[in-house]
């Protein structure tokens, strides 16, 4: 009995442990994002993909550590699911954003104003 | 097949599985984990063509408002601090049951609760104020496919706020049942899912919309 109590409480702490890292890293990644828009640490395209590259990095913490993506039994099915899925996402969305960029151009450019 | 069992008296015992017990947890939070997943993954598909959807419309604001220069980043900030400290407290709420102290359980489920219902609030005033100045989701198109994107997510929220509040009385009632168990476990997932969507709205919508 004492022996299930021990190991309950190991699983506790791990489990504790990893909870406050993704907590800590994820606001650390948060407060980085807006206090470069709030501060102006940088401007134009640098900050617009700096702050996108912190978004992604925080996705990937908090698949990681709030998620456990990768750990358990069921992290190969997950993790095939998952880039599968990351592949549609990326074909629809940049796919999207392509057609109706061009329809725009290819539209609007040639409208008289007004 | 899931393998039904239903321990009525162990609620209130809360002294631990034993390893039984542990290895059935075990198996039912395995049986359906990878089910759950595949629905969050198809919901972040939805979410992903209500972003683009949203990058393709944020300047067609018609004779409307600039739909970005009336959003306010401190107030995302807020949310933000909300929803990533209820995402923490449900991670907790899960720990405690599954060493089975369903009474610590119970209390971070209510406070996740109260996170996640004041991370509403500050969302419904937002949309409210926003009606109120004549920019309401009828105005343009990108204030058509904002209140989409950001309302979607919110009724994700106020679903998961339900789902909360059953698996709340639930436990209260039943006790740590396994299968409850598992059960709280997939609303765990559904809720740090949400968390992850958010993380795409503050950024895309209003930190660019700041930057911009």
């Amino acid at each position: 009995m004492s022996n299930a109590l021990k190991s309950t409480d190991t699983e506790y702490r791990q489990g504790f442990r990893r909870l406050l890292a993704g907590l800590l890293l994820a606001l650390a990644l948060t407060l980085a994002a807006f206090s470069m828009v709030w501060f102006g640490l940088a401007v134009g395209r640098v900050l617009l993909i700096s702050i996108t590259l912190l978004a992604a990095i925080q996705m990937v913490v908090h698949l990681r550590f709030f998620l456990h993506l990768g750990a358990g039994e069921n992290r190969k099915i997950s993790l095939a699911s998952g880039a599968f899925v990351l592949v549609l996402l990326v074909l629809m969305v940049a796919g999207t954003l392509w057609i109706m960029t061009d329809l725009d151009w290819r539209m609007m450019s040639a409208m008289p104003t007004g | 097949m899931t393998t039904t069992s239903s321990y009525p008296d162990r609620g209130s015992r809360g002294s631990g599985w034993t390893a039984v017990e542990k290895e059935e947890l075990e198996r039912a939070v395995r049986e359906r984990q990878a089910g759950f997943w595949l629905y969050l993954l198809s919901d972040a598909l939805i979410f992903a063509l209500l972003f683009a959807t949203w990058a393709v419309m944020a300047d067609r604001i018609a004779t409307g408002p600039d739909t970005r220069s009336l959003l306010d980043l401190n107030k995302a900030f807020v949310e933000t601090m909300l929803l990533l400290s209820s995402s923490f407290t449900f991670g907790l709420a899960t720990l405690e049951l599954r060493a089975d102290r369903v009474r610590n359980c119970l209390l971070w489920m209510a406070v996740t609760f109260l996170l996640g219902a004041a991370f509403l609030g500050f969302e419904l005033t937002e949309f409210m104020g926003l009606i109120d100045q004549g920019a309401g989701p009828d105005v343009s198109g990108s204030l058509s496919s904002f209140f989409t994107l950001v309302g979607t997510h919110g009724l994700h929220v106020t679903a998961g706020l339900v789902w909360l509040a059953v698996s709340f009385i639930q436990l209260l009632v039943i006790g740590n049942d396994i299968q409850l168990c598992a059960r709280i476990e997939r609303l765990g997932m559904f809720w740090h899912f949400l968390d992850i969507v958010w993380i795409g709205i503050f950024t895309f919508v209003y930190l660019w919309g700041a930057a911009a």
